[in-house]
């Protein structure tokens, strides 16, 4: 299941084959995943620590942007610091933030192996941290760089804290309460993955939850692109990335119908090396 | 911050320790005036500070580390260390750290204007005193807001915010509120209550991308550069309330970042930012003038009809030269090595704020 899994992973690389893309530093160790925002924001990209360290592009291709405050101005106040936004093949953009000023290439044309900055802490970042981006002008996403670049193995499932379904103003814990009343219920998760190679507790956002009933897959969140100019996950739902990230770690995953009788609820939460963790709940609906 | 002790007084003339050379040199321009270019006065920014005094008019600067507000005469008034980074205009500022969760906005001499909520990043709008400009820390949304931190507009673009110009405030006809470029090759001009008035883009380039816009100071005239092969210069002429494009060129060197660009003071000519120094176009006309500098250009003032431009070798140093437009240099001078983010430029009526190397002067330019 696993291995089937990691391979519909490796199939989903958008725009390009896979393999044409590598990690932009030699030892990723990701701090943000997909989602993960900073001051109630939706995340774009990831993060990957490592201060000091040359940052080489994620594939050959054209500087189509650079800003670097040891040799520019700006009209703006540039949170993402000095950065550079490379233009490759298929026209996937990517884009490099919070790198150390004074490293900046100046260079027009790059190949995967050009260093094109130093991992600094420019602009909004608290330490030394890369931000990185992946657009696809064709669609006008986001899409996730760990959809497109090699899969970061890791053994670790990720955390769920606890499941919940939110009936008017009640919200419920799934698996300490038994019975419900019929109608409609939004279903919540508290949930967020974990990283061996980070050496200590750094939460990130999972790649998916699924929710069934009675068997059948009902809702759905998978964390693979953003259309930037719709503001919605590309989760086939229409749903705005506000309406799933209701808080830091609680994920609203979309309504169900409760129906008189029993009922049978499956979670899935999924990372993206593949490493599941799943709750079942059974609830009784009376009226 | 600066406590009130005494006033720090500017010395008459600096001894060269900042201006290399500070000298007086006259021209006759084409019009028959002499050009007067004259160090009027220089003063050490150190902090800390104990600063008193007040004044009608005062100037702010940024250099550095530091930021303060200083008159015409030279007296420095205030002088702070920054946080991380500060907006600023000639009343207030907003002095700001990388995890601010609240921005406080102060008058120059330090009063609490207001305090908004939020982890965005200020900009103050030049002459404003009831609104700012507030950015995302992703650059990818901005709005204006109210002092009282409620949300005039408020607006996502999606697209990585590359350039942005305020249209001047004091004009009376209902100029919109801005242009701002993004990084898909979108321009969009923005009127009062944040939607779009008029969207341009890149379309004819093979690279998308915005790479810089100005507005003239009478808010009629807007330059943009979009795209790359070829990076075009638009410019747009404000008619019957609308803004139409009044002349495109290619531009015959591509800029990769944010394009320096500034308008003339009477709206004649644009300014823009070459890899060895400025070219010098007509705004309504074809003509165009190249006047090499030493080194990029990295920032233009504008004194009525003349120009302070700031250049930086790839060493560091740093000249200012003073144009005449269209094309007469009459003065240039070494400012030495230019710490990183140690210098300022900014234009009057009649002189220029000039910091670098630990000093704030003022350069008079004067047409007799």
């Amino acid at each position: 299941m696993k291995t089937a899994f990691v391979a519909a992973i490796s199939a989903c690389l958008v725009c390009a084959p896979a393999g044409a893309y590598d990690w932009p530093v030699s030892v990723p160790t990701v701090v943000a995943t997909f989602g993960q925002g900073v001051g109630g924001r939706f995340g774009y990209g990831v993060s990957i620590v490592g201060g000091g360290t040359e940052v080489r592009p994620i594939a050959g291709g054209e500087v189509v942007f650079a800003y670097d405050p040891a040799r520019r101005s700006a009209s703006v106040p540039r949170g993402p610091g000095a950065q550079v936004v490379i233009e490759h093949v298929e026209r996937v953009r990517s884009v490099y933030s919070h790198l150390a000023p004074s490293t900046v290439t100046r260079l027009a044309v790059v190949s995967g192996s050009t260093a094109i900055g130093s991992i600094g802490d420019s602009g909004t970042a608290l330490g030394p941290t890369l931000g990185l981006q992946v657009l696809d002008l064709e669609t006008r996403s986001f899409l996730n760089p760990l959809m497109v670049l090699p899969l970061l193995r890791d053994a670790q499932p990720p955390v769920v804290v606890r499941t919940l379904i939110r009936r008017a103003e009640a919200m419920l814990e799934l698996g300490k309460v038994g019975s419900a009343t019929p109608g409609n219920a939004e279903i919540l998760v508290e949930a967020y993955d974990l990283r061996e190679d980070v050496p200590y507790r750094w939460r990130l956002v999972p790649y998916s939850f699924t929710v069934s009933v009675n068997g059948r897959q009902t809702l759905s969140v998978v964390f693979e692109s953003r259309r930037y100019d719709e503001a919605r996950l590309l989760v086939g739902a229409g749903r705005t990335a506000a309406s799933v990230l209701r808080d830091a770690w609680l994920f609203s995953l979309g309504e169900i119908q409760l129906q008189l009788g029993e009922t049978h609820l499956q979670l899935l939460v999924r990372d993206y090396a593949g490493n599941e963790s799943s709750r079942e709940y059974f609830l009784s609906i009376k009226g | 911050m600066g406590t009130v002790d005494t006033p720090s007084r500017a010395r008459p003339l600096p001894l060269a320790i900042v201006l290399v050379i500070a000298y007086v040199i006259v021209f006759p321009n084409r019009a028959g005036h002499e050009i007067v270019v004259r160090a009027a006065w220089s003063t050490s920014i150190g902090l800390p500070s104990r600063l008193t005094g007040s004044s009608a008019v005062v100037h702010g600067f940024r250099l550095g580390d530091a930021f303060g507000y200083v008159d015409p005469s030279g007296i420095l008034l205030r002088l702070e260390a920054v946080f991380h980074d500060v907006a600023f205009d000639d009343g207030h500022y907003a002095n700001y750290s990388k995890g601010s969760e609240a921005i406080v906005v102060r008058s120059w001499d330090g009063g609490i204007t207001a305090s908004l909520r939020g982890s965005r990043w200020p900009l103050l709008l030049d002459r404003t005193p009831d609104a700012l400009m507030m950015f995302a820390p992703d650059l990818l949304g901005f709005g204006e807001f109210a002092m009282d931190g409620t949300a005039r507009w408020d607006r996502e673009l999606g697209s990585l915010i590359t350039c942005y110009a305020a249209f001047p405030e004091a004009v009376a006809g209902g100029l919109p509120r801005c242009v701002v470029g993004t990084l898909d090759g979108t321009v969009r001009i923005i009127g009062r209550d944040g939607a779009d008035l008029l969207r341009v883009d890149s379309a004819g380039s093979r690279i998308a991308g915005s790479y810089g816009c100005a507005v003239s100071d009478d808010g009629r005239l807007v330059a943009l550069f979009l795209g790359l092969d070829p990076q075009r210069l638009v410019m747009l002429n404000r008619a019957d309330g609308t803004y139409r494009e009044l002349w495109s060129r290619d531009m015959a060197q591509e800029v990769r970042s944010e394009r320096i660009a500034v308008f003339s003071g009477d709206s004649r000519y644009l300014l823009i930012e070459t890899g060895d120094g400025i070219d010098v176009r007509e705004a309504r006309g074809r003509r165009t003038w190249s006047v090499a500098c030493g080194g990029a250009l990295y920032a233009v003032a504008t004194v009525g009809a003349e120009v302070v431009a700031e250049t930086r070798q790839e060493d560091g140093s740093g000249e200012l030269t003073v144009l005449v437009l269209p094309d007469l240099v009459v003065g240039r001078a070494d400012v030495g090595v230019i710490a990183e983010g140690g210098r300022y430029l900014a234009g009057y009526d009649g002189y220029v704020l000039h910091g670098s190397a630990g000093h704030i002067g003022r350069l008079d330019v004067l047409r007799l």
